[in-house]
């Protein structure tokens, strides 16, 4: 069986094309936006007494519309969450290791009033699982790693995410069944 | 796996995933795949499929870190734009922000505080807020606005400073310790202003006192801290971010309140004063040379003028109330320090509660009662117990405004008085209270129940009284049982306080009713078995008290613990009580020490409570005779409480009375009366001369001059007593009748006896009609008249008199045995039975032996008696040899010069006289067989 060369194409290879195509004018918006990102989900991801509701999508939404003059099409919203969705990883898994770097570095006072939450190394080690898992789905079959990647980072939805790979719905929904399903053995937890 | 495997198992899945699972083996078999990738398969198709929320929680958990802690320059807050970051704390990050609204250009500072509140906090923080705005002062940096973040996070805008940490300034500019106190001065003043202003800072320390180039010092930071743990508090939930109940603090610089998570008050602000001062004067480890934050950490003063260190010491207490009482205070004292008049570092604070000569103390009331504290305590119970939000905040503000209404106009540094402002602005204010809270009777009779208990504190407790009994009438018409019975306990504590224990009973059994109805199984329940136990006590109700006490003890046992702190204050009641009515109190020794070594495990020696246990033990231990154990222990007591509390202060005062008392009944009098005399001057300068308070130590000082034998000064402080009590307590009672037994008993030894007879016998006669008199007073007045007689030659009078004694009726101690042995020996000599009365004497001596101990002075001054026999038989080789014993073993209690004296140098140089008589006869009396007559009546 011929798989289509964008089946086996890492995300990033797609997302650079993306960008240095048709998504190069929103380029230098996406360090406006990221900083917007955080921003937001600082006000509502605390808001709601820690249990959070938000996606990743509407963050990233409402970010896009802060910095973004015009309306973006469709199209370029799934490629731009997408985008920014692989800078989202990269820092909070950085932010992650670091974090437990700073744990396992020992004595540190806490006693102010921000500090740090309750449940934050369970928090931080199952980002770091995640991620592992996710670099290894990634070898071994790298669509169905971006699909997971998409719905967890970026919170896209199946249309956007087949939009996104260049791919019919119904893989999509194939590949996310069955990579939730893989992660869910690797995990050895029962999600 | 190899990706084609992998794609292998992927594809069988694809298949196989919709099927029923009793078709898995089958289809699996049929595709004819190696058995690793089957396992694979049917490893996948069990798992299930999770749902994508599950999935994604660890980056939204992540995302949440995240944005928790980002920089975020360029944001726009109301009409503020965020520029660089400039400071990052424990509370939030600090930004230079600029005016953006087009009007004009200004800097500020922008605190954003890290985290985000509920709608409750929010809505305190910006109530608050309005408060901190007011505050105007030019050492204060203004806070300018606030407001929260679109996304509900507050931030607080504030003058921005350009200025140097106050720590760098004075390095920078090498300042002199005249320039540093004068720039301190000012720091002091705006905390001061604060302070009046009911706003507490919580974090004081170098980095939020900034220097400006132009030098004026500006502290910022007023009021966050303790803002952001009222708001928490207020808000009565756990907050992501403002959980913390207790204000942020810094711990380099946090009192020991706060460390222990209690609340802090304006003495946390004089603390955390100290310790900056103390750091820029070079007493303390500059933050930058400490690696850790020391909690054991002292101050070096001794590289300090003594009278500054004492200053810094006095500033930095562990005791809340032990510190200055106000900032103004503490800047005063510098000033005089500056000005080179004496300081009042060591001197008492007067808001703290002082029972002053009677062993009675509370120091689970009297803690920490600053006033401030109490005030801010009652806004926020309010808040605690409020079942309505709107009518809470109105009562706040109603204090707040009360409370401002009494500061108005007030300047406790103008007056140089101790207690004088804060008592009489209470005055003034309390009287317009009815008139502006009438339509408010809940809030009304909070406030009068906090002023009774301030005015407690003050000691003005005829005033608190009045407020208590206002509090309890209204409140008895506002259906709060446990606060009525709050109430009615505070009532009945200062009638207690007051000595008025008839009046405190029926009001500590009403507020102990309720409790038991209401309140079973609390910790104030154990506070009422414990307050109408003592008040019983102290009514000689023996068997009540004993009862409610030992409830106490096992309540309190039941819900804090075997090993709490609130039990070893049960033990300490319990040790008070036995002290109080055990004639030998071994119940006082054993709940003393069970309480000492529970306060020394939790609070450690160097707690208030750690002394009160010292002098419950002390008391037990000397009606135990047990001296030798207890005189080192009334030492550490003495110098404890000076230490604690100041030279001049009551339980300074206090803990050398308890030493003399010790030394006097030790025999050690000749120590007691320089300590005494400090005791008095301390009682002088605390409550004036010829006050009530001092009479206890001058009647103490009195019984010491007698035990000397120095009669003429003990007659001439018995007079001033007299003098006291005859001006301010004219009416007859007790101690009235004590004194006069006391007079009596002084002007007999110094043969005055007309005058004795007449004070004797009206003592006898009314001790023996007050069913409530002590029996070992009785006994004493009964001995006494029988001496009298016996020096009046009224022989048979005495006898019958010392016949009708019960030896018993004081208990069994020997040495009281030996007093009556005593007595009954001199009446045997009298009547010219010198065989009699000399075994008799033996006797009382081997008595006093067996009970004080071998080396008691008071046995060696009973000796005289025998020695005067032996002078007498003409054994003066003997009795003058005895003489000199009693004058080398006894010379702590014998008076130079007393008549006491000159009596034994007679005896001593009787020898001598009759030598020169006859020299024959005096040498048949050899001096080794005197020597050994004397271990010989020891042993007895």
């Amino acid at each position: 069986m011929q798989a289509p060369i964008a089946q086996n194409a890492p995300l990033t290879a797609l997302l650079q094309s993306w960008r240095q195509g048709d998504g190069a004018s929103l380029n230098q918006v996406f360090e406006q936006a990221y900083a917007e990102l955080r921003r937001i989900a600082a006000g509502r991801l605390r808001q709601v007494d820690g249990r959070s509701t938000l996606a990743p999508t509407e963050l990233m939404h409402e970010a896009a519309l802060r910095v973004l003059d015009a309306p973006v099409d469709w199209h370029n919203r799934a490629h731009f969450f997408a985008s920014m969705s692989l800078y989202m990883r990269a820092v909070l898994v950085d932010h992650a290791r670091a974090r437990l770097a700073d744990k396992r570095g020992g004595a540190q006072l806490h006693l102010s009033l921000g500090g740090v939450e309750a449940g934050d190394e369970s928090g931080i080690a199952e980002l770091l699982a995640l991620e592992d898992a996710l670099a290894r789905l990634e070898i071994l079959d790298a669509r169905s790693s971006a699909v997971l990647h998409l719905t967890c980072f970026a919170g896209l939805s199946r249309h956007e995410i087949a939009e996104v790979l260049k791919v019919s719905v119904q893989i999509v929904d194939r590949e996310l069944r069955f990579a939730k399903t893989w992660l869910n053995t690797q995990l050895g937890t029962a999600l | 796996m190899t990706p084609a495997q992998f794609a292998r198992v992927k594809a069988l899945f694809g298949q196989l995933c919709d099927l029923p699972e009793h078709d898995y083996l089958p289809r699996l078999h049929a595709a004819g795949d190696d058995a690793a990738i089957i396992a694979e398969v049917l490893k996948l198709l069990r798992a299930g499929s999770p749902a994508t929320d599950r999935v994604a929680a660890p980056v939204l958990t992540a995302l949440r870190q995240v944005a928790a802690g980002q920089p975020l320059h360029g944001t726009v807050l109301g009409a503020w734009t965020l520029e660089e970051e400039i400071g990052r704390g424990g509370m939030g990050r600090v930004f230079r922000a600029r005016r953006s609204d087009g009007h004009f250009v200004q800097t500020a500072a922008v605190k954003l505080l890290s985290g985000l509140g509920s709608r409750a906090a929010l809505d305190y923080l910006a109530r608050e807020r309005q408060i901190l705005a007011s505050l105007s002062h030019p050492n204060i940096a203004r806070l300018l606005d606030g407001g929260s973040t679109p996304q509900g996070q507050p931030y607080l805008v504030m003058e921005y400073v350009d200025g140097v940490a106050i720590d760098r300034y004075c390095a920078q500019q090498r300042l002199a310790t005249a320039a540093l106190l004068n720039l301190f001065d000012a720091v002091c003043a705006a905390v001061s202003f604060a302070h009046q202003q009911l706003v507490v800072h919580c974090d004081l320390k170098p980095s939020n006192i900034l220097v400006t180039p132009a030098g004026r010092p500006v502290l910022l930071d007023f009021g966050v801290s303790s803002l952001l743990g009222e708001a928490a508090a207020g808000a009565g939930e756990a907050l992501p971010a403002l959980r913390e109940s207790a204000p942020a603090y810094t711990p380099r610089y946090a009192s020991p309140e706060q460390k222990a998570g209690l609340r802090s008050g304006t003495a946390t602000d004089i603390y955390s004063l100290g310790l900056v001062l103390a750091e820029l004067l070079g007493a303390r480890a500059a933050a930058a040379d400490c690696a850790s934050d020391n909690d054991a950490e002292t101050l070096q003063t001794h590289a300090l003028p003594r009278d500054l260190g004492a200053i810094l010491i006095r500033a930095t207490r562990p005791d809340p109330a032990a510190r200055y009482a106000s900032v103004a205070a503490f800047a005063a004292d510098l000033g005089r320090w500056r000005r080179g008049q004496a300081v009042a570092a060591r001197a008492a604070t007067p808001l703290y509660l002082a029972q002053k000569w009677t062993l009675r103390h509370w120091p689970w009331l009297a803690a920490g009662a600053l006033f401030l504290a109490v005030i801010m305590a009652f806004s926020w119970r309010m808040r605690v117990e409020r079942d309505n939000a709107l009518a809470a905040e109105r009562a706040a503000l109603a204090v707040k405004d009360y409370m401002i209404s009494v500061f108005q106009g007030a300047d406790p540094e103008i007056s140089g008085r101790r207690d004088l402002p804060v008592s009489e602005l209470l005055d003034a204010g309390r009287d317009g209270l009815a008139a502006r809270l009438r339509d408010q009777p809940l809030v009304l009779a909070e406030i009068s129940g906090i002023l009774g208990g301030v005015y407690q504190t003050i000691g003005k407790r005829e005033q608190a009284l009045r407020l208590f009994d206002e509090a309890i009438a209204l409140e008895r018409g506002n259906q709060r049982p446990l606060r009525l019975a709050a109430l009615l306990h505070q009532r009945a504590y200062t009638s207690y306080d007051r000595e008025d224990f008839p009046q405190a009973e029926p009001i500590a059994r009403e507020a102990l009713q309720i409790r038991e109805r209401l309140a079973a199984d609390s910790p104030q329940l154990v506070d009422s078995l414990r307050l109408l136990g003592t008040i019983l006590l102290y009514q000689q109700q023996r068997e009540e008290a004993r009862t409610l006490l030992a409830r106490a003890l096992a309540l309190s046992v039941r819900i804090s613990g075997a090993d709490s702190v609130e039990t070893a204050r049960v033990h300490l009641d319990l040790g008070r009580f036995h002290g109080y009515l055990d004639p030998i109190a071994t119940g006082a020794v054993t709940h003393a020490r069970r309480a000492r070594q529970i306060i020394e495990q939790r609070l450690g020696r160097d707690h208030p409570l750690y002394a009160d246990a010292l002098e419950i033990l002390v008391l037990g231990l000397s009606t135990t005779q047990g001296y030798d154990e207890a005189l080192p222990l009334a030492r550490e007591l003495s110098e404890k409480r000076l230490r604690f509390y100041g030279e001049i202060s009551y339980q300074g005062g206090y803990g050398l009375y308890t030493y003399a008392n010790l030394l006097n009944d030790a025999g050690q009098r000749l120590q007691a009366v320089p300590l005494l005399q400090r005791c008095l001057r301390i009682q002088e300068q605390l409550d004036g001369v010829g006050t009530l308070s001092s009479t206890p130590p001058l009647q103490l000082l009195a019984r010491v001059y007698e035990g000397l034998g120095d009669y003429d000064q003990a007659l001439a402080v018995l007079d001033q007593v007299a003098a006291i009590r005859a001006r301010l307590l004219p009416e007859a009672s007790r101690e009235t009748v004590d004194l006069d037994a006391q007079a009596g008993r002084i002007r007999r030894q110094r043969g005055d006896l007309l005058q004795a007879q007449a004070l004797l016998e009206q003592s006898l006669r009314q001790r023996s009609a007050d069913p409530a008199t002590h029996p070992c007073r009785l006994l004493q007045s009964q001995l006494e008249m029988a001496a009298l007689w016996r020096q009046q030659r009224r022989l048979e009078q005495a006898q019958t008199l010392l016949d009708a004694i019960d030896p018993q009726a004081c208990g069994k101690a020997a040495w009281r045995q030996g007093l009556i042995d005593a007595e009954r020996a001199r009446l045997l000599q009298a009547r010219g039975d010198a065989a009699a009365a000399e075994a008799l004497l033996l006797q009382a001596e081997a008595r006093y032996a067996e009970s004080l101990g071998a080396q008691h002075p008071d046995l060696w001054l009973l000796r005289l008696d025998r020695a005067a026999l032996l002078a007498g038989r003409g054994e003066t080789q003997a009795a003058a040899a005895l003489a000199r014993e009693i004058a080398e073993k006894g010379g702590d209690s014998i008076a130079p010069g007393s008549a006491r004296a000159q009596r034994l140098d007679e005896l001593k140089n009787l020898a001598k006289i009759q030598e020169r008589k006859n020299p024959r006869a005096a040498g048949t009396a050899p001096p080794a067989a005197a020597r050994r007559a004397v271990p010989a009546g020891a042993k007895g």
